[in-house]
């Protein structure tokens, strides 16, 4: 595949996302669903880095893009991914206080709520990839709680699930 | 208005801090670049940064590069949006690629796979927990029935009928356009 058909399949999935994860759902229609270039533990693996880098979450269509093209690939998705970003310009120039229109302003409240059902919807392959016994299946319970109810840092839980799948794994 | 212009570099400089040291999530890196350029350093304008917030809420993609783009043109034009966004960008991207790297090393060592089954449940964790953090303010509001039914709605018609996102998406704006919150 080439970098510049990369680079808009992932221009489509972040120019069409309201925040970094929602452009999960449309990633995985066009890469593992439709395409067959990236399977759903790449895809997995691209989140893990994602959130352990610092930076948005969003940032995980670079690792996306390493696992399907290497460096080039990678160069397509941090490209996808800051493109958007420039949007807001115009918007800036030209829109100004519009945005707080009501009804403008309930339009993307509810895309950024239907966002989230998407988001869940994304989770299902992935858990059925990832949640393989109790050990996994009780990482996930864990780590569900510690991110709702604390304000600990996505990588801290991650690396913490890891050291103790790994701790597990070493006494057992 | 801008109260200060100033150089490239120095927005860099400031971008390059305030774009690589949060995880996660963009919170962390807005209080702080407002910390930054408003507070600190005056910049910014308070009413200037909270367009540029209010704006990158509304503005596809990432909302945190948005902030960024929106406060670097505000800073130097076109020039001061492309180095604030490659500042805050850029070296994160490469600590996601040696991640990725990382990854793809520690996959054939037995405690390596442990340590990524232990990460990818937990990922799963997160998408989960931060679906649900993003719908919250709407599930626990007055409006929650408003909410129930875009998620529930979306869910059924990705998982049970296989739509593809962006109609979905669309479906949701047209029924955010015309059904709007009690507020």
């Amino acid at each position: 595949m080439s970098v510049l058909l990369l680079y808009f399949l992932f221009l489509k999935a972040t120019v069409t996302s309201f925040n970094g994860p929602s452009s999960l759902p449309i990633l995985r229609e066009d890469l593992v669903v439709r395409r067959h270039i990236l399977t759903d533990r790449q895809l997995n693996a691209a989140v893990v880095a994602g959130r352990c880098a610092p930076g948005p979450m969003g940032i995980y269509v670079v690792s996306v893009g390493y696992f399907i093209g290497g460096l080039p690939g990678a160069f397509a998705g941090w490209l996808a991914m800051i493109t958007p970003a420039f949007l807001i310009v115009p918007l800036l120039r030209y829109v100004g206080n519009r945005a707080e229109h009501p009804r403008v302003r309930s339009t993307l409240q509810a895309v950024v709520i239907a966002s989230a059902g998407l988001i869940l919807s994304s989770a299902k392959p992935l858990a059925i990839d990832a949640i393989t016994g109790p050990l996994p299946l009780g990482i996930l319970i864990g780590s569900i709680v510690l991110l709702v109810t604390t304000r600990i840092e996505t990588v801290w839980v991650i690396a913490g699930a890891a050291i103790f799948a790994c701790v597990v794994k070493a006494v057992s | 208005m801008t109260v200060f212009r100033p150089s490239l570099r120095e927005i860099g400089s400031i971008f390059f801090r305030v774009g690589n040291v949060t995880f996660g999530s963009g919170a962390a890196s807005t209080v702080l670049l407002r910390k930054e350029i408003v507070e600190n350093r005056d910049w910014l304008g308070k009413h200037q940064f909270a367009l540029c917030y209010a704006l990158a809420r509304v503005t596809p993609g990432t909302n945190l590069f948005a902030l960024f783009s929106a406060a670097g043109w505000y800073l130097r034009g076109w020039p001061g949006a492309i180095v604030a966004i490659v500042a805050a960008s850029l070296p994160a991207s490469i600590a996601v690629i040696l991640l990725t790297l990382g990854y793809l090393a520690i996959y054939t060592s037995r405690l390596g796979q442990a340590a990524i089954v232990g990460a990818m449940a937990a990922v799963v964790g997160t998408i989960i927990a931060g679906a649900w953090l993003l719908m919250q303010p709407d599930i626990l509001s007055r409006n929650w029935f408003r909410a129930v039914i875009l998620v529930t709605g979306s869910m059924i018609l990705s998982l049970g009928f296989s739509v593809p996102p962006i109609p979905i998406v669309g479906l949701a704006a047209l029924a955010g356009f015309f059904w709007q919150d009690s507020k």
